[in-house]
């Protein structure tokens, strides 16, 4: 493990020497934008209003993406390799995958100077789990020994996580849990500074990272947070605009406008209605980007309609997941045949047996099982959903004789109490995105027995230990095949449908140089990187 | 004057709770945890829930919860605040005066082109231009304001540039097209009623009387006819100008315009309660206000009318 | 403006038994009105025939008005499709081809296919029905309630115009799009008669303070005095003399606001809160075409021509109503 990391951080640092080359020439902190040869220029790119700017809270895209730039976590992610790779921390190690121990880097400091230490990283840890805090991330923490305690009141501290100096941190986990250092890349476990303790609602309002951008003034709710870059980053790539200037919009539809003008230099969330004319609205200015986004229809388990995997089995091969993504995406969104998205080493590409179009053995399968003639089908508004549901159902009827298929949509918080109360009765549409690129994650929190994401109440004991198996392997290798053999049981047992992962088309302006656009595994596009041309 | 004034301001007060208690209550009513969907598909923990449901107080009784709130707002002024914590009085603060220039955007271009459309139509009733202005009418009227907005962004906003399509970064030149957009059907509505008081004016007695006298048409319509097809028009934008509110939930979404309305239709979505309430009390306040000023307004143009 | 007006129709009414009710002068040369008073001897005998010929004229004179005949003829069309959409088509509108989705019109799709290759224009027929129902619906629920609150809150005045204008208020102080939007978040399932029912809940005020403000303007005219000297009934005096003379406004409104409703319809489906899939109306039709009108501008173009066509029908019917039944305009 801990040769990987150094072998990693060395690659890493080839690249970062490259880029520090190129942007030595700059210099000096324009802030205006224009002249963007000099010192990386103003990007613009959309953003919807967060719900907080606060890392321990932050669940949504909308913050998350503006915090990707402010902080730097313990580890970071590679974005070709999926690996993690030094943070703050500069490297790690760990015999049995339990205990974890954290070298961190001695130069890193806040943009306000404060210094971070392994101690930064036990406040922060304390302080968001502390349930008085009500941070949203907080469940991420549930690995560490101590957590339970801590939510329950019985204790004031994690009892896993200590700093054994200033730059050694040690975390202990309940069980073994190999992903760890990926999931510390995730946003809910970014370092916080003390003022953050002292007055959260403030501090939010220009949070202080350790990140290559800082804050340019406030956030301004509704209209726009400005980033500048950091020039003390203590991490080896510095950022490349010299200033991001994230434009809140309440709507997409007016995002895409402004971006087809100019006015706006990247927009990452164009809705599939545009995904047609790309070409002709952005010419070369645009290009689509894989994701982890997964897309799938779940099943109510606990109603006896849909208890024989026959029943399900017909239902996913009744869809014709290539004609829906054909007509109403455009041809880009990625038809799942399992559940692990296509970037993870674990994917394989005939994973599911049952995920692909097959109306005739569908309707044979549908009728021998006597599946219900009559469906209903749930979805959350408002999210663009409407399309593909409706063409879904209209495959149902016309494949396997549905007499009809009716419709739930709903706010989610409706959406969830419907989950809670087993009250849904039948396939209901929830999506999954990768929050650290993990297969682990892709499975462990949907369909263990009694997760808290765990809505179809799918529990086999073979998954759960299966997945066990593949957190605990010391050995890659042998994590993966127990990985895979855990997808095998979900896509024999069908507790789901699998449909697609998402595409997200990325359009620009002029300005930008098409060849820097990257979207990660999260659907985040990696506005450090990005270079104008002007 | 001042004694009916006084007493209409009095009749405020029973208004403004009763309906602010209705909409609290509706809000209520919303089935699902509004803290649990914060966190999306990976919940939140429970004990997280519960130390946020205890601060907004959503573990209390309905009438406890609005008692609390309005207690808050007498006492301290304190309008509540969002679950990501920021108090309401911010964000009024900051989208009132977005949503008011939308509207006075709006009014003007109601208040405008309906009358001058209207006067146009009247006086050349049955000619080309007031069958064009009743063409455009119907189709103002008929088209959704969600569709003309869309319309509008797409034709003076992409094509043809003369307009930005969306935000308010260029300022007033930003509030035109959603101010065309919210005023589309009252346009129509109001031109349609000029003409139709011109037409009634022009064909009346003393009008008739004055261009026999040897004034000339255009001065009698503008002196005399006018002045009398106007108080119906007034009253109808007046009232209009407060139904306008309803129209910026729409607008103020499809123009990504960071008002007040699209405030109020994010916050049902997420059962911001406080908030909600918060804004539609604003919403009443102005409301009552124009009524009463419109009435007010109603004597002043005619002198038939007096309060007591 | 109430205040006023509460103030003259008391002393109206008290004036008006003092004055001759014989003699009805009237001063405001109302030519409805002059057929309408009753004659003293003739009693409610008379009473009906005046009413009759109200009625009668109007319709008389909405015959002859050709914006009549138009709207009229266009409406029979419409509300035909509303209930047998099987006249004008023979295709099942859910019979749809995914492979197929969003041509343009073609001479085996008139109106092209929308998004999930159903044939348009058979969805845009179908579409009248759901349209049609909230419209309408929403349209005599409101008017109905309207008349009855008006016409209380109108012609006994006092402590009943008091507690039912501010009840009005009240409602009225909620625009109707956020009361909406709140309530049908609360229900269940949103169909048509579901969200018709939550909009007339919400939308009624204005036609009810409409109808108060004409039942007031007639309320204290001399053949109404007339009437009560006589000692007709309460019931009497609203049906035979107050509701001919006042309704003519409310008329026109109502066939307006069925416009205003079915567009009102397609907002709410815009918010996510409309009428739920597999429904077919113009509302979903409109809102799901609005983000495709660059690449398939038809299928917007093809539910905003029904919607426009049939607000004009019931708009244009208004104005020939009201000018029917509207005195002034008689000259």
């Amino acid at each position: 493990m801990r040769h990987n990391a150094t072998m990693r951080r060395a690659a890493v640092a080839t690249t970062a020497a490259a880029a520090l080359t190129l942007t030595a020439c700059g210099g000096g902190d324009g802030g205006s934008g224009g002249d963007a040869a000099a010192d990386g220029g103003t990007v613009s790119i959309y953003n919807c209003e967060p719900q907080n700017l606060m890392p321990g809270n932050s669940t949504e895209v909308c913050g998350s993406k503006v915090l990707e730039q402010l902080y730097t976590g313990l580890t970071g992610v590679d974005f070709e390799s999926y690996e993690a790779v030094p943070g703050v921390a500069e490297e790690w190690e760990t015999e049995d995958n339990e205990t974890w121990t954290f070298h961190l880097g001695e130069d890193w400091t806040f943009h306000n100077g404060e210094e971070i230490t392994a101690q930064t990283f036990v406040d922060t840890f304390n302080w968001t789990v502390d349930p008085d805090n009500a941070q949203q991330n907080a469940g991420f923490y549930d690995k560490i020994a101590g957590y339970q305690a801590v939510v329950d009141g019985e204790a004031e501290e994690l009892e896993g996580v200590r700093a054994v100096d200033d730059y050694t941190l040690e975390i202990e986990l309940n069980e073994p849990f190999s992903p760890l250092p990926l999931m510390l890349s995730y946003t809910g476990f970014y370092p916080l500074p003390q003022e953050a303790f002292e007055d959260p609602d403030s501090y939010e309002q220009a949070p202080i990272g350790n990140g290559q951008y800082q804050m340019d003034g406030e956030w301004v709710h509704d209209q726009h947070i400005n980033l500048t870059r950091y020039e003390d980053y203590a991490g080896e790539e510095a950022g490349k605009p010299a200033n991001i200037e994230w434009r809140i919009y309440a709507d997409a539809e007016a995002a895409y406008l402004d971006a087809q003008s100019g006015e706006l230099d990247v927009m990452d969330e164009v809705t599939p209605n545009h995904w047609g004319q790309l070409e002709g609205d952005f010419g070369d200015n645009q290009q689509s980007f894989e994701t982890s986004s997964f897309e799938y229809l779940g099943f109510p388990l606990y109603q006896e309609e849909f208890q024989d995997v026959d029943v399900r089995r017909a239902l996913s091969m009744a869809i014709d997941r290539e004609e829906i993504i054909e007509q109403i995406f455009d041809g880009q969104n990625v038809p799942a045949s399992g559940v692990i998205p296509p970037m993870m080493p674990e994917y394989r590409d005939d994973a599911c047996d049952t995920c692909s179009f097959e109306p005739d053995r569908a309707a044979e399968l549908y009728e021998e099982a006597g599946g219900p003639s009559e469906l209903t089908l749930y979805f959350n508004s408002g999210a663009g959903h409407d399309a593909w549901t409706e063409a879904v159902a209209n495959q149902w009827q016309e494949n396997l004789g549905v007499e009809s298929v009716q419709f739930e949509s709903m706010e989610f918080a409706q959406y969830l109490d419907l989950h809670d109360n087993d009250e849904i009765t039948g396939p209901f549409r929830l999506g999954w995105v990768l929050s650290y690129p993990a297969t682990q994650y892709a499975m462990e929190p949907i369909y263990t027995t009694d997760q808290s994401s765990n809505y179809t109440g799918f529990s086999n004991e073979e998954f759960d230990s299966l997945i066990d198996e593949g957190n605990s392997a010391t050995d890659q290798d042998a994590a993966s095949t127990a990985y895979q053999e855990a997808e095998d049981i979900l896509m024999e047992e069908m507790p789901l449908i699998p449909l697609w992962f998402k595409s997200y088309p990325v359009v620009t302006s002029e300005r930008v140089d098409d060849s820097s656009v990257v979207m990660d595994y999260r659907t985040f596009v990696r506005v450090e990187d990005l270079e104008l041309t002007e | 004057m001042t004694r009916y004034i006084i007493r209409r301001l009095l009749q405020f007060i029973p208004v403004v709770l009763v309906s602010t208690l209705i909409v609290y209550a509706l809000n209520f009513l919303m089935p699902g945890d509004p803290i649990r969907a914060l966190a999306g598909e990976r919940p939140m923990s429970e004990a997280a829930i519960a130390t946020m449901r205890e601060q907004y107080n959503l573990n209390d009784p309905f009438l406890v919860q609005y008692g609390k709130y309005i207690w808050g707002i007498i006492t301290a002024g304190d309008f509540g605040s969002t679950f990501s914590g920021r108090p309401l009085s911010d964000i009024i603060a900051q989208r009132l005066p977005t949503t008011l220039m939308l509207a006075a955007v709006t009014f003007a271009i109601q208040a405008v082109i309906g009358i001058i459309a209207g006067i146009l139509a009247g006086l050349y009733k049955d000619r080309f231009i007031d069958r064009l202005v009743q063409v455009t009418t119907v189709v103002m009227v008929a088209l959704p304001t969600l569709v003309i907005g869309f319309l509008l962004q797409l034709i003076f906003g992409l094509n043809l540039d003369w307009f930005p399509i969306a935000g308010t970064r260029d300022g007033l030149v930003s509030y035109i097209l959603p101010g065309i957009a919210l005023a589309a059907v009252s346009t129509g509505m109001a031109a349609r009623m000029v003409r139709g008081e011109l037409v009634d004016a022009l064909q009346s007695d003393y009008v008739r009387t004055a261009t026999a006298k040897g004034l000339s048409r255009r001065r009698v319509v503008l002196r005399h006819g006018l002045r009398n097809s106007l108080i119906p028009v007034v009253t109808f934008l007046g009232a209009d100008l407060a139904t306008l509110l309803g129209g910026t939930m729409v607008i103020e979404t499809v123009f990504n315009i960071p008002g007040l309305g699209a405030m109020i239709v994010d916050s049902i979505k997420g059962q911001e309660g406080t908030v909600v309430v918060g804004i539609v009390t604003l919403f009443l306040l102005f409301f009552v206000t124009v009524n009463l000023i419109v009435d007010l307004l109603y004597a002043l143009l005619d002198p038939r009318i007096r309060y007591e | 403006m109430s205040e006023k007006t509460e103030l003259d129709d008391a002393a109206a009414r008290t004036d008006g038994t003092a004055t001759h009710p014989t003699a009805p002068a009237s001063s405001t040369g109302s030519a409805a009105a002059t057929p309408d008073a009753p004659d003293p001897a003739g009693g409610s005998g008379g009473g009906k025939e005046t009413e009759a010929s109200l009625w009668a004229d109007a319709w008389r004179s909405l015959r002859r008005n050709p914006w009549f005949l138009v709207s009229g003829a266009l409406l029979v069309v419409i509300v035909a499709m509303a209930i047998v959409p099987q006249l004008f088509t023979s295709v099942d509108p859910g019979s749809c081809d995914l492979s197929k989705s969003r041509q343009a019109p073609s001479a085996e799709h008139w109106f092209g296919t929308d998004i999930q290759g159903c044939d348009y224009y058979t969805r845009v027929i179908h579409g009248a029905r759901n349209s049609m129902i909230v419209g309408v619906v929403v349209s005599i629920g409101v008017f109905a309630f309207a008349v009855v609150v008006g016409l209380l809150a109108g012609y006994f005045g006092g402590w009943v115009d008091g507690l039912l204008s501010r009840i009005t208020d009240m409602i009225f102080a909620i625009p109707y799009m956020l009361g909406a939007l709140v309530f049908l978040n609360i229900i269940d399932t949103r169909g048509p008669i579901q969200v018709a029912l939550v909009l007339m809940l919400f939308t009624w005020p204005t036609s009810a303070r409409l109808m108060r403000g004409s039942v007031m303007s007639v309320v204290n005219s001399e053949y109404v005095m007339a009437a009560k000297a006589l000692g007709a009934g309460h019931l009497t005096i609203m049906r035979r003399h107050i509701l001919p003379n006042s309704l003519g406004p409310l008329i026109g409104y109502s066939t307006v606001f069925i416009g205003i409703i079915i567009g009102a319809e397609a907002t709410l489906t815009f918010l996510g809160v409309g009428l739920q899939l597999p429904a077919i109306s113009w509302g979903l039709q409109l809102t799901d075409a609005q983000s495709y009108v660059t690449s398939s501008p038809h299928l917007l173009l093809f539910p905003v021509i029904f919607v426009g066509v049939t607000v004009f029908a019931f708009m244009t019917l208004g104005d020939a109503v009201r000018d029917a039944l509207d005195p002034k305009s008689k000259r």
